[in-house]
Formats: C-alpha cells, structure tokens, sequence
C-alpha cells in the first residue's frame, strides 16, 4: 500500500519508492526518509494535504502527491519509533 | 557590534558555524559574538551568511560565520546554496563548528560525517541539551567522540551552558596549529555525495548506541502532538488560526491607546517649548517646530503600535506555531501557484518587505518562489500602519461591535485586502503560464513548541524599534526639513502685503465688535497661510500633480504626500503633519493630524475630506509600491531589474484604478 492509503498512527516500513528521481530520493533520504526505515503518520491538515509523518524524532509534513509514490508496509523495520 | 556591518582583518581565521536548519546556529552565533541575529523558532530563519569579529581571551581576533541551514550536499534551495558554497570556498581556511539538535541526533549526524569525511576541519556542539536532560535522554558524548573522531561539545546555546568550554577549545584549536583538514576542493558530486552519505549513515548507527532513554516515551513529540491535535485539528485549528491573525490586528489598535496618546503629548510639549524660544529667529523656530517636531512626531506616535506588532509577530515565530500555519495553508495556497512555505514570507512581509522577500530563499521551487516575491509587497507591512492608523481613527468612528473595535475591524479589513488581493494576483500570474520550474520535493518541517525566550524576543521587538527610530531620525527627518523648505518658500511679498492690507482694514472697521473682529482676523490669517503654501515650490508642485490624482479624490495637499512617500510610506504622515503645521489650520482643533484633517474645510466650507477619501487613500496605499528598499531588495534577489520594474508597474496601475473605482463609488453611496 501508498502512503497516503496507510493507517494514522501506526509504525509504517518504507519499502519502495515509485517514480521518483535520484536527487528526489537522496532529498528525501536525508530527512530520514528511504528504504527500511519507519514512519508513522500522525496526521493531516484541517484541508487533508500535507500529512504531518513522525520520521526518527521529527515531525515533517509532506504532500499527499508525493506520499502516493511511497510503498510502505504496516510494522517495524526493528528500530521501532518511540 | 552590528555583525552585518562589521568586518575582521584579512588574516582572521574563520571559524563557521554550519548545521541543518533550525538546530541553533544563530543564538550560539548570538552568544558567542554578543550579536544581534534574528533567531527564531522555524526552519530558514537565516537566509544569508552574517559574520562578526570575535577575540579569545589572549587577545587573539577571528572570524565568526553564521551560515543559513543545510540539510545535505546536494542544495535545494538558495539559502542552501548560500551555506554550501561558503563551506567549500573556505574548506582550507576555517574550522567548522556543526551545530545539531541533540533531539534529533540520528538524523542530524550524517551530514557532520560527510563533511569530515570531505576533509573539513570540525568540531560537533550539540545544542539544545537542556531539552535533551529535560526529554529524560542521555548522550554519552566521550563515546560518540571515540566513533566519529571528533571532539563533541554538550551546549545550550539559548541558556549559555557549555558555550565557555567550546569557545575555549575553538579559540585554543585556532590559535595554535595551521587548520587541520585535507586541501584540495573535494568531490560534490551526487553520486560521491550518495557514498558518502552511506558511510556516514552506518558511523552514525554505531555512534547512535551512545545514546539512551529513561522514558520509553519522548516527552517533547508527545507535547508537540497534543498540541497539533487542538492547533492543526480539522475544525479548530482553522478557526484557531484565524483567531491568532485577528488578534495580531485588534491588538495593533486595542491597548496601545494610552502610550500613542503619551507620545502625542511629548511631541506637543516639545514643540509647545520651541515655540517659546524666542531668542531664537522665527524661521529657525518654525523649521523646527513646524518642520522637524511636526513631520517626524506624526511619525513617532506610532513606535506603541509598531512595537506590538513585532511582539506579536516574535511570538508566533519563537512558538512553533508558524510552521503549523504555513502546513494548514499549503492546500489553500496550491490553486494560486503558491506552497505552504511562502507563508512565513508572506507573514514575515507584514512586519517588512525587504526580509519577507529574502526569506523567499527557502522556497525550492523557483516559479513558486518568483511569484511570491512579487506579491509580497502587497502584504500589509509596518511602513503602512502609520498611514492606516491615521486615516482610520481619523476618518472610522471609535465604537465597538460587541468587544472588537470597529477601528481594529478596519484594519483586519486592511490586511485581508493585502491578502485576498496578493492571492489574486498570484493566480492571474500562475494562470498566465509566464513562470514555469520543475517540481522538487517539497516539505515543511515541524520544530518543537516551545516557550518564547523572552529577553530574545524584547530585544528583536526593540530592534526593529530602533529600526523604526533610524528611519524617523533620517529619512523622515530629512523628507521633513525638506518638505518643510519646499514648502516655506518662496515668501511672496505682494501676498503678504495685500493681507496685511486686509487686516488692516478688519482692525479700523468701527462697525464690527471685537469678538467679529477677532473671527475675522483668524479667517484672514488661515487664508494667508493657506496662499503660502499653495504659493511655495512644494504647492506648486503639488497643484501642478494635482489633475494626475484628482480623479482619485486627492487635492494637492495628498497629492504632496503621495509623491514624498516615494521615499517611504510613512514619510505621507510625516509630510501631512508638515503641510498642516505650516499653515492651512482651520479655527478648529489642529492640535493633532488626526483633528486637522477632521477639521480641513474646502472654499465651501464643507469638509476636505471625506470618508471617500480615506478609503481611496487606504486602498491606494494598499496597492501601491512606495518603498526603494523593496525594490532594491527585489532585484538583488531575482538578479534582474525587470522583475522591480514589472512590480513597481502592475502594483502603481492597481493602486489607481482601484482608488478611482473605489473612490468614485463610494462619493456616490456614502
């Protein structure tokens, strides 16, 4: 499942990235968001979009067209998010 | 010392503070230099490098930078840019201090690696450790030290604690060996970049072990989501929002009262003093009364409102709580071409164009960026408080609908006009397909609440009072004596003679009592000061601009404000304030502006100006770009003077049509 179709409030493994660029993908790595890692989505804005995601220890809010493109499982990778 | 305006020697050695946005760079550039850098809580804060001299203990001088955020090596944005080609430029030159927030380690490590990896000279502080003992976490930072191979420092760059021993260290480190990092450029390149932020991801896993918990729970995400649960919530946090913008704008009018009026009083009895100089030649004391005293007192009674408003403004900066706005109107804005992050532009515009356009650099995509630059000098900025308030408690009724001031209604009225208005044209320049980037990720980044330091936020209030004050004590001052000359002269004697003929004649007029022949006197004298100043070079001037702006409601007397708020907005009030201290008085009340234009009659005896006049006025001033800064700033920004001159253009043709329109339907209904 996208993103954008997950769950609120539970521990979510990013697992692949669809049709995204090399320098999109590394932009995104360094906010701690790329392959393997957890997020959770905590939730969306009064409009829907952006979605406020908890990725390491930071609160970051990224658009629903962008959360479309990010496969992501339900459950940890190991490094649960407290 | 002013860091923006101070320079070091040439053999200074620098030392650069370089970190992700937000993590502290400013308040520890702040603390160790004693500057003045305006920090606060939000990512992109500082959008250009700032550098001040600093001196260890021995005497020695270096350089201190203070670079805007950096998230990786591959820049997004400009402020980006800034900060990266600063850092490679200086690689053999400098040790580099990188600041992270001990909240975030994990992520914040990696880049600090990179760089040691690129074969910088650095050291790490990490900040923010008060937060970091208070969220119940513990960092063993000997044992990081051992894994990265890098000295840490622990600070709290907003308390104090721990800066001596890095200041120590950097000035001990500095003054004693050449810098220690590898010579030679480096390689940026991505795919370089990519390695190297794979090696640094494993050495920050490892060094990330040195970090431990008391709480299975992290106390300040928690706080933060039960706060985004009320402010960002779906109903509320609309209507929250909303109230927070509203009260910035009742507050300006609400409370201030009582100081605007002591400030009015202090300039009164200033001048009520120079008048009495009477030693002193009338032409001096005029210049100074009627010139100087009056122009820039019209000005300075607005330093109450001016000062609460950056209060308020401080606040939601220091809050948290102005990244949440920019993600609640990310959505809203996406129609317009726009994206939640011109939203801190836009706000920071209502305090000053110039710093709202330069925060435009943290906008990553360039169409996005171009259009909010050239709206945003259609916010309503501090430069058009003075002039609202004028025209609204001259010309708006001091009455009260239920609690909200009707006075502070206008001028939530005013702002949303600024908006709706920048909105609009923001779509019709989306729409028109002139501007066109490439789509970037994009994202908003969600700091933590926190309190407002409030000796920071005083002190940034007081600042950009002081800024408010500069501008009084010189371009004002100046417009003022100017105004006040170009207005004075030429004396012509015919026109003196021919009413002093006229008094004359009123004193040796048997038939009238005394009482009519004072009323009389005080006629003649009104219409004499009145032919001065139509008779003076800025009369002239005026009357000749007059048919230019007539048709908008403005008779030459406006039209002398108009064309000297060029210079700055609030130089209208100024100006005003001279034009009627000079002469033109009504036997009314003149003793404030807000009473001489109240009172200003026409040859008919009706009043000058009406309610179609101040809105015509509100709305030309709401539209129209009098302000060189903004212009200047805007083409230093866009690298074009197209783009000033395109603004200065579409904002002028705005502001006259709309007046007109504005102007003629209101005379019809009102």
């Amino acid at each position: 499942m996208n993103l954008r179709n997950a769950p609120y409030r539970q521990v979510l493994r990013v697992l692949r990235f669809d049709a995204l660029d090399d320098a999109s993908l590394f932009h995104l790595a360094q906010i701690g968001l790329e392959v393997g890692e957890d997020v959770q989505k905590i939730q969306c804005a009064p409009l829907g979009d952006p979605v406020t995601l908890q990725i390491g220890e930071s609160l970051i809010a990224l658009r629903n067209e962008l959360l479309e493109k990010v496969q992501v499982a339900v459950g940890a990778s190991g490094d649960s998010i407290k | 010392m002013n860091p923006e305006t101070s320079s070091a020697s040439a053999e200074s050695k620098e030392i650069i503070l370089a970190g992700r946005p937000n993590s502290g760079k400013s308040t520890l550039f702040n603390r160790i230099s004693n500057g003045k850098q305006r920090v606060a809580n939000f990512a992109g804060c500082t959008v250009e490098k700032k550098t001040s001299p600093i001196f260890s203990e021995t005497g020695n001088e270096f350089l201190l930078t203070d670079l805007p955020g950096l998230y990786s090596l591959q820049p997004t944005s400009q402020d980006e840019e800034v900060a990266l080609s600063h850092l490679k430029s200086q690689k053999d030159k400098s040790h580099v201090v990188f600041v992270l927030d001990g909240n975030n380690l994990k992520q914040e490590l990696t880049l600090p690696l990179m760089l040691k990896d690129l074969g910088y000279d650095l050291s790490i502080a990490v900040n923010m450790m008060d937060e970091v003992t208070a969220n119940r976490k513990m960092l063993d930072l000997a044992g990081m030290k051992d894994v990265v191979g890098v000295p840490f420092f622990p600070i709290s760059a907003r308390t104090g604690d721990g800066v001596d021993a890095l200041k120590k260290f950097i000035f001990k480190k500095n003054s004693a060996s050449s810098i220690d990092c590898c010579a030679g450029a480096g390689d940026y390149s991505q795919a370089h970049t990519a390695e190297l932020f794979e090696r640094a991801k494993a050495t920050s896993k490892r060094a990330m072990k040195f970090q431990t918990s008391e709480d299975s729970e992290n106390r300040l995400l928690a706080r933060d989501l039960r706060w985004d649960s009320i402010l960002m919530h779906r109903a509320w946090g609309p209507l929250i929002f909303f109230a927070v913008m509203f009260l910035v704008f009742q507050s300006v009018f609400a409370g201030v009262a009582p100081l605007t009026n002591l400030v009015q009083m202090g300039i009164s009895f200033l001048q009520d003093k120079v008048n009495a100089l009477t030693f002193l030649p009338q032409i001096v004391v005029s210049s100074l009364s009627d010139g100087l005293l009056a122009g820039v007192g019209a000005v300075l009674v607005f330093v109450p409102q001016i000062a609460v408003l950056f209060l308020m403004i401080g606040f939601l900066e220091y809050s948290g709580y102005l990244p949440r706005m920019a993600c609640m109107v990310d959505r809203a804005l996406r129609p317009y071409g726009l994206e939640g992050k011109a939203f801190i532009p836009l706000l920071s515009s209502v305090a000053c164009a110039v710093p709202g356009i330069m925060a435009t650099r943290t906008i990553e995509n360039q169409r996005s960026r171009l259009l909010t630059i050239l709206i945003s000098p259609l916010m309503t900025c501090s430069a058009r408080l003075p002039v609202y308030t004028l025209l609204i408690s001259t010309f708006v009724p001091r009455s009260h609908l239920g609690f909200m001031s009707v006075q502070g209604l206008v001028m939530f009225g005013m702002f949303m006009l600024g908006v709706v208005t920048a909105l609009l044209v923001a779509m019709v320049l989306h729409k028109s397909g002139l501007f066109s980037s490439k789509q970037k990720v994009d994202f908003i980044y969600l700091p933590h609440y926190r309190r407002p330091n409030w000796p920071e936020l005083f002190r940034y209030v007081k600042m950009r009072v002081i800024v408010f004050l500069k501008k009084a004590g010189t371009i004002i001052a100046g417009m003022s004596v100017l105004l006040w000359v170009l207005l004075s002269f030429p004396k012509n004697q015919s026109t003196t003679e021919t009413f002093a003929a006229a008094g004359d004649k009123i004193s040796q007029n048997a038939s009238l009592s005394a009482e009519e022949k004072t009323a009389q006197q005080e006629l003649l004298d009104h219409q004499l000061s009145s032919q001065r100043l139509q008779e003076s070079i800025g009369g002239q001037l005026g009357v000749m601009m007059e048919p230019l702006f007539r048709p908008l409601g403005f008779d030459w007397r406006l039209t002398i404000g108009i064309i000297s708020s060029l210079a700055a907005r609030e130089v209208f009030v100024s100006t005003l304030g001279t034009v009627f201290a000079l002469g033109d008085k009504s036997k009314e009340d003149t003793t404030t502006l807000t009473a001489a234009l109240l009172n200003a009659k026409n040859e008919q005896g009706a009043a000058r100006y009406t309610l179609a006049t101040c809105l015509s006025l509100l709305v030309f001033f709401a539209f129209s770009l009098q302000c060189i800064s903004t212009i200047g700033v805007t083409r230093r920004e866009t690298n074009s003077w197209k783009i000033p001159a395109a603004m200065f253009l579409y904002m002028f043709c705005l502001a006259y049509v709309s007046s007109f329109v504005v102007y003629h339907v209101a005379s019809h209904f009102l």
